[in-house]
This record gives C-alpha cells, sequence and structure tokens, in this order.
C-alpha cells in the first residue's frame, strides 16, 4: 500500500515539476529562437521576459472555448485530455535522478512507478498518444486543416514508433532487461551503448524529432500549408494542451535517449555518488532539450514524401539490419561486445 | 501488482485534473455565442465543403505499421531471453527478420512505399 | 482490495465492449473499443502477465484500433454520421456472440476453473518476458516461424490489394 501513496506523492511532484519546465521552455525556446534570428524575443514582462509564459497560460484559461457547429463535442472535448494524459503517463517510468538506497537498505527510486517492463509501456503510451491528434481532427466538425493534419500526424507517428522501437532494441539485446535502471547499471562499468550502437543512436535520434513532430518533422503543423494542422479548431487552454503535450513528450524521448545510449546518470569522470549521477543526468538531457530548440532554429522542414521516404526506405532497413548485425556481433562475442 | 495499480491511479487522476482545468477554464471564459463563429476555420472566407476524401496511401502505412509492429514485439522476448536461448534462438530470429524483410523487399519494389 | 480492483477493470471493458455495439458515432465507437482493450489489459497485469498486456496496448489499441480508423476516415463523414445501426448482417454477429458464449461456459463448466490461485506469480523468477520469449523459442518454434510467413503473406495481401491504385 505504502507504494501507492508513495506514488501518489511523487506523482503530484512531476506534476508540479514538469509544468514548470514546461512554463520555462516556452519561454527558452522563444528567446533561442530570437536570438537565432537576430531579434529579441520577450523581454517585457519581468526580468528578460520570464513572467511571459505565466501571463499567457493566465490568459489563454480567460479565453472564449470556441467549437465548431458540427464538432462531436464529447470527442472534441476528450481529444486534448488524451493528449496529455499519455504525454504525462510515459513521463511516470522515467527515472528523474538515480536511485538511492536508504538506510534500511530499501531502494528509492525516483521514477513515479519503477515498472519491469518500463520500455514496452512507453511505447504503448505513445502508441495511444495518436488518439489524441487523430480525434482532434476527426471531431472538428468537417474542418479540412485540421483532418488533413490529424492524417498525417498520425501516419507520421505509426511510422516513426517502428524505428523507435527497432532502435531501441539494440540496447535491450546488450543488456536484456526493459528496465531503465538495469540498462544504466549495465553501462556502469562499461563504455556507454552510442559507443557499441552508433547506428541505432542515430536512428533513433532522426526518430525521435518526428515521433514528437518537431521540426524538421513537424509537417502535421506546417503552418505555411495547412495552417498548424489539427489543432486549428481549438481555442484557449484547449489548444494549449497540444504544445504543452509535445513539450513534455521531448522531455521523456531526450531521457530515454540518454539512459539508452548514453549511460543514463554514468559520467566520463567525477562518478560516484547521488550529486554527481545528478548532474551528469541532467546535463545530457538538457542537452537534448536544447537540440531540439537549435535544430528548430536551424532547419527548414521536410516535405511530406520525404518524410515517409526516410523512414520505410531508409531507416526500417537499416535498423533491421543493424539488429542482424548486433545479434552476431553477441553471439560470436566480438571484443568489443 | 501495487506498482501498476499506482500507474493506473496516477494516469486517471492526470485525465480528472486536465477535465477539470478544462471545465474552469469553460466556466471562467465569456460566451458570446454568434453563429460565425461556429463556422469551420477557412481563412476568413466562407467554407464550401467538408473534407470528405481521405488518401488511401495513409491507409497502406496503417497496415504495413501493424505488420512490423507485431514483428517488432516478437522481437522483444527474444531480446530478452538472449543469453539462455543462445545460437539456436539467434538463427531462428534471423529467419523470422529474414521472411519479414522479404515482405519489405517485395513492397519496395511494387513500389508500396512510394508517396506521390 | 484486489476484487474492487477487478471489479472496476471489469466494468470497463463490459461498458467498452457496449459502447463499442450500441454507440450511433462510429469514431466513438472505435473509442469505446479503446477503453474496453484498457480495461482487458488491466485484467491481463492482475494474472501477472505484464508483457501481455503492454502487448494488448500496443497492438491492438495502438495499432490494430488506429487502422480502423483510418479505414473510418477513407469513408464520407457523413455517410458515416448516418449509418444505420443494425445493418442486415446482425444475425450473424448474434449467432457468433451465442456461439463463443456457450463455447466458454462449456469449457469453465467442463475444467471447473481453480480460483485458489488467483493474483499469484506462477512465472520463472517473476519474469514474464522471459518466460515468453523461451517457451516461444523453445517449445513452439515451428509455429513462430509459421507467424512470420502469415506475417508475409499479410503484407504481400495488403500491397496487391492496393496496388492498382498506388501505380497510377
Amino acid at each position: 500500500m505504502s507504494i501507492v501513496i508513495w506514488g501518489l506523492i511523487k506523482f503530484i511532484v512531476v506534476l508540479l515539476l514538469i509544468s514548470l519546465y514546461v512554463l520555462f521552455m516556452t519561454w527558452f525556446d522563444r528567446k533561442v529562437l530570437a536570438r537565432m534570428q537576430n531579434r529579441v524575443g520577450p523581454k517585457l514582462i519581468g526580468f528578460h521576459g520570464l513572467w511571459q509564459p505565466l501571463a499567457d497560460g493566465v490568459k489563454s484559461i480567460w479565453k472564449e472555448d470556441v467549437m465548431p457547429g458540427k464538432a462531436y463535442k464529447f470527442m472534441f472535448w476528450l481529444a486534448p485530455v488524451i493528449t496529455i494524459t499519455t504525454a504525462f503517463a510515459i513521463s511516470f517510468v522515467i527515472p528523474f535522478a538515480p536511485p538511492v538506497k536508504t538506510a534500511s537498505g530499501v531502494v528509492f527510486h525516483f521514477s513515479v512507478v519503477n515498472l519491469n517492463v518500463a520500455i514496452l509501456f512507453v511505447f504503448a503510451f505513445l502508441g495511444l498518444s495518436s488518439y489524441g491528434v487523430l480525434y482532434a481532427g476527426i471531431s472538428s466538425g468537417g474542418s479540412k486543416y485540421p483532418f488533413l493534419g490529424a492524417q498525417r500526424e498520425g501516419a507520421q507517428m505509426i511510422s516513426y514508433e517502428i524505428v523507435l522501437a527497432l532502435s531501441l532494441l539494440n540496447p535491450i539485446l546488450m543488456s536484456q532487461s526493459l528496465n531503465f535502471e538495469t540498462i544504466v547499471a549495465a553501462q556502469t562499468h562499461h563504455l556507454w551503448y552510442a559507443f557499441y550502437q552508433p547506428v541505432a543512436f542515430v536512428t533513433y535520434l532522426i526518430a525521435m524529432f518526428a515521433v514528437a513532430g518537431k521540426v524538421p518533422f513537424d509537417m502535421p503543423e506546417a503552418e505555411s500549408e495547412i495552417c498548424c494542422g489539427y489543432f486549428v479548431e481549438y481555442s484557449g487552454l484547449k489548444m494549449g494542451l497540444y504544445p504543452f503535450a509535445q513539450y513534455v513528450v521531448v522531455l521523456v524521448l531526450s531521457a530515454i535517449m540518454v539512459l539508452m545510449f548514453l549511460g543514463g546518470w554514468n559520467g566520463p569522470f567525477w562518478d560516484g555518488g547521488f550529486v554527481a549521477g545528478f548532474i551528469w543526468y541532467w546535463i545530457k538531457v538538457a542537452f537534448f532539450i536544447f537540440l531540439f530548440t537549435w535544430i528548430w532554429g536551424t532547419l527548414p522542414r521536410y516535405r511530406y514524401d520525404q518524410l515517409m521516404d526516410i523512414g520505410w526506405k531508409i531507416l526500417l532497413p537499416i535498423t533491421v539490419l543493424n539488429i542482424f548485425w548486433t545479434g552476431f556481433a553477441l553471439t560470436i562475442g566480438l571484443p568489443f561486445f | 501488482m501495487l506498482e501498476w495499480l499506482s500507474a493506473g491511479i496516477d494516469i486517471v487522476l492526470v485525465a480528472v485534473i486536465f477535465l477539470l482545468v478544462l471545465g474552469l477554464a469553460r466556466y471562467l471564459a465569456p460566451k458570446q455565442h454568434n453563429p460565425f463563429k461556429s463556422q469551420v476555420y477557412e481563412c476568413g472566407i466562407f467554407p464550401v465543403a467538408e473534407i470528405s476524401q481521405f488518401n488511401i496511401r495513409f491507409f497502406v502505412i496503417a497496415i504495413m505499421f501493424t505488420l512490423f509492429d507485431i514483428e517488432a514485439l516478437f522481437m522483444y522476448p527474444w531480446a530478452l531471453d538472449f543469453k539462455e536461448l543462445g545460437t539456436l534462438g539467434v538463427v531462428e530470429m534471423f529467419i523470422f527478420l529474414f521472411l519479414v524483410f522479404l515482405g519489405w523487399i517485395y513492397a519496395y519494389k511494387k513500389g508500396a512505399l512510394e508517396w506521390q | 482490495m484486489a476484487e474492487f480492483v477487478f471489479f472496476v477493470l471489469a466494468l470497463v471493458t463490459i461498458v467498452g465492449a457496449l459502447g463499442t455495439v450500441i454507440s450511433r458515432n462510429a469514431y466513438a465507437s472505435a473509442l469505446w473499443m479503446v477503453a474496453a482493450f484498457l480495461g482487458v489489459s488491466g485484467l491481463f497485469i492482475m494474472l501477472n502477465a505484464p508483457f501481455i498486456a503492454m502487448l494488448q496496448i500496443i497492438v491492438y489499441a495502438g495499432a490494430i484500433a488506429v487502422l480502423i480508423i483510418f479505414v473510418m476516415m477513407l469513408m464520407d463523414r457523413r455517410v458515416l454520421n448516418n449509418k444505420e445501426r443494425f445493418n442486415p448482417q446482425y444475425l450473424w454477429g448474434v449467432v457468433l456472440g451465442v456461439g463463443l458464449l456457450a463455447d466458454l461456459s462449456a469449457l469453465a463448466f467442463k475444467f471447473r476453473i481453480n480460483l485458489s490461485h488467483i493474483g499469484e506469480n506462477l512465472t520463472l523468477n517473476g519474469s514474464n518476458t522471459k518466460m515468453i520469449g523461451d517457451v516461444l523459442f523453445k517449445r513452439y518454434l515451428f509455429p513462430f516461424e509459421i507467424t512470420a510467413i502469415i506475417l508475409l503473406i499479410a503484407l504481400i495481401g495488403a500491397v496487391v490489394l492496393t496496388r492498382k491504385d498506388i501505380n497510377t
């Protein structure tokens, strides 16, 4: 029973911290993008515009709830909630700090729940998160842009989920575990898996951007083509939940990247202890979160057919061949494996 | 078991919390209805028709996804049991992968992966 | 406690299944179906089978239901809205449903399901996924390879059925 109560406490903490992170990230994204484009960005409200996201959030609560007349009301309301729920559900299995052994010998985990099949849990809820997008398009009352955007995002997400699943299979093959903490522990006295699996690392990196729907793969939201895609008909807070969920997914995918390929809380030097692990872990995660913003400000958007070609014709065979290679190398026992 | 219960409770709680927040926003927001507001978005002009078409290629992608997803999931127990299964398991998996890969080559040659 | 959770999950499953059948809107139907799948996966977790539970969500809720929604998106929205509630094929559904129910009750009656193991973990050292790998790759080796051929045939079928449209 205490697990459930601890889970609730950790859940509230994670909910608050992630909300704070999302508020900060909206400011950070705007500021970094502005600097990259030689602009100033938000600067009026608070220190360098730091209160801007809070002002935006409060304002969006008081926005009128506009809905197309022919919309399916129930599904129209449910779609953003599905999106945000699945995004948070994934974050529940991510450890936010190295586990701590308390004095009584019990290991305290810094994830809301510590599951043995954590990676499958992630895939399950990534798969469900496409419903939020699909139903946003379906329920928008026959509006064209949401429908097109939902089709695109749905197809994009499911295409790249396979690439994601097949790339993550390589670290799992090497560590034989589906639990993040065990996988990190398997990398402690080794090289990180990114060095054994450079191909899987790169394919995961590309698939990560596509699954999160970020530039250069943000076709579903292409402003210049389909006016922001699947949430055109949404307004106020309901619309705000979509970028909110996207930021959560960005955090979660970056954390998985670090846990699976970059040794989690192991550092190249200054190793040991909770504080060192915590700092190393968040430095790496922060780098990948910054990478999302960096690429947003740098790269143009791909075309949709190019996206599908990359996913189905290049990444899919590469990941399958890479699994062949990993299995082969592990079986004959190559010196580095 | 309790961890799963905890996960389930937390997931339901997130949904409830965000539904409550949305409800609160609806309660606080102004309501000035106007027939033009309930029209669908069309860049400022009157919408002409509803969308009713869907490209069949999305459907092909969905079928391919289902098949490859099942394939990927078959590999997870294999990956976990890799050491115990040994060489025989690897050979079995390679035959499996090869057969599915043949399907991919067929789809590629027939142009099912083309996006026009 | 376990009984309460079981009844909640069973309720979710049954209400989801009923909603799938009764709902007038085809899209809402699909959503109810996903709810039913989630309930079933919860039941699998209660049986200490987390891998099967996740499989249930990933394959059924995440892939097959998405496929069904894509098929519905292929159809005209207005056709979906005005469809007849009971189509003429409902008799087959009734026959199949009653047959399945009779079959399951006959099985339950015959084998007298042993209720003393409810909620116990019967797998080797707790890892269900590993156990499945063991069974799948040692005992059911041949059926497993047959599965690959079935997947191959399904893929070829999908390509052949939609090829006409693609090549134009």
